[in-house]
């Protein structure tokens, strides 16, 4: 075959192997560019179909959840509803006159510096609770008047109120004299009560994020 | 069968033969010259896919056998071909052939060996090119066909020679031929192109050739035969010393007419067989030869385009001819499978094309699908405000409140009262109850978890004991039990045994006691409910 055609015709098959190679080139790099390129595009599209359901899931949570409090709106008294705060004043007016009521003397109370509670603990979002610790200690005739007096101090006091401690202790039996000092006014009443309870008001200002 | 074109080229003339496998056709030329060329190339254009081979039946070869030490085939080829090299004639076609040294060879061979003294004969073949040579040479580079390469005659009709020998054994029982390896054997052929020649084999390949200057179609050539074939044998007694008329044998490929004004002469020294083209082509199983005169031509053609081809003779245009095409070859094949990668690659990219559309598809449904149940959601879900009477609370504020009395509402409602007023059963028994505590256990104000909290409320005191019989003392402490529990129901109660080791005669009036009174501020069934 002349020599000139046979150098033509290399000429081409070098041409097509370059072609070739090029195209297989160009098509090895469509080849992992689209795989790249999709696993992107997968990623971002499951990262926001999973960030939908996640956000479906705690709709649902919530509205479940909101229904639930509706429902027990309903049946949490207006007394626990209360936005009066802490108010020191009116609680010892409170407690005056129902321990008058029960006979009830000696009565001294201490109030722990309210806080704001954090939101985190309750995770309320539009009112802020505060917090105190009550500490009352009186001394009572007898032991009903004690239960009834403790009883309905805690019916009175607005918000939530919590009784982490009760106590009442008769350290001795009346005797003739007692009933004489009593009515003379010069002795209290024998019977010791002590009560602490947590007392969570609510009030009408923006929550607090976190407590120190 | 190969296909191929045969180009014989002999000083009478040139005879092509086409070789299609099935059939063979050839034409004899005398000389190439203009008026036959552009017939010639129409018929080369026309079988362009078949290689071509040329074979030289020519006068002046030259068969020179020389002799080197034992040594490495590839030192033995470099000192070989620069002796072929350096022997001043440039132009003439050359090779060698490495004549077979049997080593294990049987002492009667005839054939000089050196194998006691370890040497190797090479058989140095040069053949000249004359101007029809060169002729046709320039010829062939010009057309499409591929050039293979330059035989000669004389070699190649060795695999002729083997051929007919093995298959004469088979056919013809009468004239049993057999290669000896102590013989040698001298064919007599004649071709249309070269004429008349002896070629003389030894049982591993070709020792020379001569041409004779008899026809066997003329008159008066058995003496000269007789005269050419004894002093082929005085020759060949030269090389093999030892060699005898009875190792020598003569096979002649000329006419029937020939051959048997040969045998009338009845010479009995000699060993000669006789063969027509004819019934050779027969033998070999050409049996589709068209076979002209007797001539030994076509049938060496046909011979040697299927057998293997023992020396090939070729120049620097055939060589670099060869290597193009053997580029060629490769870049054939390795486009060929450039274009199959190519079909792989781009199926793989079409396929993962169609996935990736199809799982991107399929993942924006599911994502249109989730955002249509989100909108879904959102618009069923209670957002907003809760109209309770005239007044107007948000949701999220009702949930406040929610969270706040779900959490601490259960731990106001206090039960003091209802366990003191359920323990007035206490006035049947002689006890005095001295404190009562009221405590919230497990309750931390910080936390919002008050699913552990319970009250616990203790009563400690005396009990009293009158007759201060230790049997009174148990009747009455497991009745106060016992009532303790009838009243309190819902509650767990503990409390201090009586010890059981005390002593009986001692008398008890009075027995301290402790019971503690409690409950769970939430019950497990109520946490279950709840959570579902």
């Amino acid at each position: 075959m002349k020599i000139n055609k046979l150098k033509k015709k290399l000429t081409i098959y070098i041409g097509i192997a370059i072609l070739m190679i090029t195209l297989i080139g160009v098509l090895i790099f469509m080849y992992f560019f689209l795989n790249s390129s999709f696993i992107k595009e997968f990623d971002k599209i499951t990262l926001e179909v999973t960030n939908i359901k996640e956000k479906t899931s705690e709709i649902e949570k919530k509205s479940l959840e909101n229904k639930k409090y509706m429902k027990l709106w309903s049946q949490i008294d207006d007394q626990k509803k209360s936005l009066n705060g802490i108010k020191v004043d009116d609680l010892k007016k409170m407690i005056d006159t129902i321990a008058e009521k029960y006979s009830i003397s000696n009565s001294t109370f201490k109030v722990s510096v309210p806080e704001n509670f954090s939101s985190s603990v309750f995770k309320n979002e539009t009112i802020s609770i505060l917090f105190t610790i009550v500490e009352l200690n009186f001394n009572a005739y007898h032991d009903i008047k004690a239960i009834q007096f403790v009883n309905d101090v805690m019916n009175n006091i607005h918000g939530y109120r919590i009784i982490n401690k009760f106590e009442i202790f008769k350290e001795r039996e009346y005797d003739v004299k007692d009933y004489f000092d009593i009515s003379a006014e010069k002795i209290f009443g024998i019977v010791r009560g002590k009560l602490v309870f947590s007392w969570y008001v609510y009030k009408e200002t923006t929550p607090v994020k976190s407590s120190n | 069968m190969s296909k191929a074109i045969v180009v014989l080229i002999g000083n009478n003339g040139t005879i092509i033969s086409k070789h299609d496998g099935k059939n063979t056709t050839s034409e004899f030329i005398e000389k190439i010259d203009d008026e036959n060329k552009q017939r010639l190339s129409n018929f080369f254009i026309t079988n362009k896919k078949f290689p071509i081979y040329v074979i030289l039946d020519t006068i002046d070869q030259t068969y020179k056998k020389k002799t080197y030490p034992l040594m490495r085939a590839f030192d033995l080829d470099k000192i070989a071909n620069r002796d072929l090299a350096t022997d001043g004639d440039k132009e003439s076609l050359k090779n060698y052939i490495i004549l077979k040294n049997n080593q294990s060879s049987n002492k009667k061979s005839i054939i000089k060996k050196n194998d006691s003294s370890g040497k190797i004969d090479c058989l140095f073949i040069t053949s000249s090119k004359s101007e029809n040579i060169n002729n046709w040479l320039n010829f062939a580079y010009e057309l499409p066909n591929r050039l293979i390469g330059i035989y000669m005659l004389p070699v190649e009709s060795f695999n002729f020679f083997k051929k007919l020998i093995d298959s004469s054994n088979i056919f013809k029982n009468q004239t049993v031929l057999k290669i000896k390896e102590e013989n040698i054997y001298c064919l007599v052929i004649q071709t249309k192109t070269g004429g008349s020649r002896q070629i003389v084999f030894s049982s591993s390949g070709i020792v020379f050739t001569r041409v004779v200057n008899y026809n066997f179609n003329e008159v008066n050539y058995i003496d000269k035969y007789f005269q050419d074939i004894y002093s082929t044998f005085e020759y060949l007694k030269r090389l093999y010393i030892n060699l005898s008329l009875s190792q020598f044998e003569v096979i002649n490929i000329i006419p029937e007419s020939a051959s048997s004004e040969i045998m009338k002469a009845k010479n009995v020294e000699l060993n000669i067989t006789n063969f027509t083209v004819k019934n050779s082509a027969d033998i070999l199983k050409f049996n589709s030869l068209q076979i002209e005169n007797d001539y030994f031509d076509v049938l060496m053609n046909s011979v040697f385009v299927n057998s293997p081809k023992i020396l090939k003779f070729s120049n620097s245009k055939i060589k670099y001819n060869e290597n193009l095409n053997l580029i060629l070859n490769i870049f054939f094949y390795f486009n060929i499978a450039l274009i199959l990668i190519l079909l792989i690659v781009s199926f793989a990219v079409y396929n993962t094309n169609v996935n990736i559309t199809e799982k991107i598809n399929k993942s924006q449904d599911q994502m249109i699908n989730a955002q249509n149940e989100f909108a879904r959601v959102k618009k069923i879900s209670m957002e907003g405000n809760f109209q309770q009477g005239d007044r107007e609370i948000s949701i999220e504020r009702v949930a406040d409140y929610g969270r706040v009395e779900e959490a601490i509402g259960p731990l106001t409602k206090n039960d003091f009262i209802k366990i003191y007023s359920s323990m007035s059963f206490t006035k049947n028994f002689s006890l005095k109850v001295n404190s009562m505590s009221y405590n919230l256990s497990g309750f931390n104000s910080h936390n919002s978890n008050t699913r552990n909290s319970f009250f616990e409320t203790v009563f400690s005191g005396k009990l009293f004991n009158k007759s201060g019989d230790i049997e009174t003392l148990f009747t009455e402490f497991d009745k106060l039990i016992v009532e303790m529990k009838k009243n309190l129901p819902n509650y767990e109660i503990k409390y201090n045994e009586l010890p059981r080791n005390i002593d009986f005669n001692q008398k008890y009036f009075d027995f301290p006691f402790e019971f503690r009174i409690s409950k769970k501020i939430f019950e497990e069934k109520n946490i279950e409910n709840e959570n579902q």
